[in-house]
């Protein structure tokens, strides 16, 4: 349905017969995201916020055209509560170091789902240890996967600082009701922050539904380059944190005795941003939204599912839930006897790349029982050939390990 | 499949892979270490009982990848009865062919042991050949330093 997309990527059309499984740790890129982000750096480059001449004005202008598009993408009218970052890690640690810093005290709580990206977990049980505050984690039900709302209930208290959810899981593309959880974090009094780096590739977002109070992305997940990434704040909490790094492009006044800095989002962006990340970002979302992430989303269950069907066809290969609990591309499995890595070695050999291991989620790999897990992601460029290939793949390792 | 992909899962490494040798309860343990490869989640627990500078019984105990854990059998049925310098300098050795460190005859070297050197063209998976040996360099060295 969206085979005629295929073309618009490069490394795809470089690589025939590569079948790319892997979008979900990054995306391949589409040649406007990469002839913009080109054009950029031939016409209208210089340093942003600075030149007091026409070309630093048109480097702004670009940049912050960026900020508006984005922000516009997510659901916000307020550009000046996106903080341009590296990564979606970046953004996780900066809330972690400034506002977690600020209101997590001696005996507080933190929850986090089990299901969490290290990304998203680390730094609230670092947080948690520093602090001396109690990390929570709540799990998910072993038949369908679902974040088990039933806990978070039962774990949220009036000490609970942060509630701290992915959106959708990298491993198992779970996605929790976030409408739920923001509602139940208010009654309580908790701050939200939402992990949406595997969440926005493939769903359409629009935060107005759920008032979040801290959201993050990162670009290269979503067909924008890697290493840039947003971080959104409610405006009222960007502009009672303190600075994350400090530096250039983020002061206001400085002497020699005191700085004082610039409002937000300039305050957490010290030093030279990634333009050329911004405009890829920009060119990525119309692209992503000239074709529908509506239509990308039933593209890439429809051929998660096959791939579901057919691999529950062969036998031997455990799927963890029914097809029914399917919401996006996302697939893990396992092979029973075959260690995922030499999976994943044996369809690299065939040049089908999917990804074997914890997948940066080790709580999760645990809570499920295992030692790691083989992940098909597909996206709007896969093909019923590429789930045709993963199939001869899975037969072929079979057929290596004599199953 | 090529032939680089046969090389590497011959019969001899499945069959220590779904036959691990050699993990076992030690009566006496002298030297021991857990290595672990963080890329792939690999774990080995190795445990080595000596006496008069000889290795008298070994246990190589692991969780991981069919290399890994074909590797750290392979090398359970080796060691045992050699004496501790001995093994020592076949550790060293089999590292660096591992590795591609240096040109090193292994006509002589156990068909078993033979049987590893296809995972030298699969760079990321000599990560996992390589953790027991590592692992039992590094149990020796602990034993060394504690007399
Ligand atoms: C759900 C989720 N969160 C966070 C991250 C971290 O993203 P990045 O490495 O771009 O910071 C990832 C990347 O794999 C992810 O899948
Ligand atoms: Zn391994």
């Amino acid at each position: 349905m969206l085979e005629r997309f295929r073309k618009d990527f490069p490394v795809l059309e470089n690589n025939p017969g590569l079948t790319y499984l892997d979008s979900a740790a990054s995306t391949q890129k589409p040649a406007v995201v990469l002839e913009k982000m080109d054009h950029f750096y031939r016409f209208d480059y210089a340093n942003i916020h600075r030149g007091l001449y026409n070309l630093s004005e048109r480097a702004t202008a670009s940049y912050e055209a960026a900020r508006t598009r984005i922000a516009e993408f997510i659901g916000t009218a307020v550009p000046e509560s996106l903080v341009f970052t590296r990564n979606a890690t970046e953004s996780l640690n900066l809330i972690a170091a400034t506002i977690g810093e600020q209101i997590v005290h001696k005996g507080d709580e933190i929850i986090v789902s089990v299901m969490e990206h290290h990304a998203n977990f680390v730094p609230w049980q670092q947080l948690a240890a520093r602090k001396d505050a109690k990390l929570k984690v709540v799990g998910i039900d072993r038949k369908t996967l679902e974040l088990d709302m039933a806990a978070l209930e039962s774990a949220i208290t009036g000490k609970t600082r942060f509630v701290c959810c992915t959106m959708a899981s990298n491993v198992l593309g779970t996605t929790p009701n976030v409408a739920k959880i923001s509602k139940l974090a208010k009654k309580h009094g908790a701050l939200t922050v939402f992990d949406a780096a595997q969440f926005v590739p493939h769903h359409k977002l629009d935060i107005s539904t759920f008032d979040p109070d801290f959201l993050v992305l990162s670009g290269h997940k979503m067909l924008a380059v890697d290493g840039f990434g947003v971080l959104y704040g409610k405006p009222e909490h960007l502009a009672a944190m303190p600075p994350y790094m400090t530096g250039g492009d983020m002061i206001e006044n400085v002497t020699i005795e005191k700085t004082t800095y610039s409002e937000p989002p300039q305050k957490f962006e010290a030093g030279t941003p990634f333009m050329g990340g911004a405009i890829s970002l920009h060119a990525a979302i119309d692209y992503l939204e000239n074709i529908g992430l509506d239509r990308i989303q039933e593209h890439e269950s429809a051929l998660a599912k096959l791939a579901d069907e057919k691999l529950r066809a062969i036998g031997k290969v455990k799927l963890y839930r029914k097809p029914e609990h399917i919401h996006n591309g996302i697939l893990p499995f396992n092979i029973e006897g075959i260690h995922p890595h030499d999976v994943a070695t044996i369809l690299g050999d065939m040049d089908i790349c999917v990804r074997a291991g914890h997948h940066c989620a080790q709580p999760l790999i645990h809570f499920m029982g295992e030692m790691a897990m083989v992940r098909a992601s597909f996206y709007l460029y896969n093909t019923e050939k590429d789930v045709d290939r993963l199939i001869a793949g899975i037969q072929k390792t079979l057929e290596v390990f004599h199953k | 499949m090529t032939t680089q992909l046969d090389n590497m899962y011959r019969d001899l490494i499945l069959d220590h892979y779904e036959h691990p040798r050699n993990c076992h309860e030690l009566s006496n343990v002298n030297s021991s270490e857990e290595g672990f490869n963080p890329l792939c989640g690999d774990h080995v627990d190795i445990n080595f009982e000596q006496k008069d500078g000889k290795i008298t019984d070994i246990s190589v105990c692991t969780k991981g990848c069919a290399i890994c854990t074909a590797s750290g059998s392979i090398m359970s049925d080796i060691l045992k009865g050699h004496s501790v310098e001995e093994t020592d300098r076949l550790v060293k050795e089999v590292k660096a062919y591992l590795k591609g460190e240096r040109d090193i005859e292994i006509s002589n070297w156990p068909p078993s042991l033979q049987a590893l050197s296809g995972v030298r063209k699969f760079p990321i998976r000599i990560k996992c050949a390589l953790l027991p040996w590592t692992t039992a360099e590094l149990a020796l060295q602990n034993q060394t330093k504690q007399k």
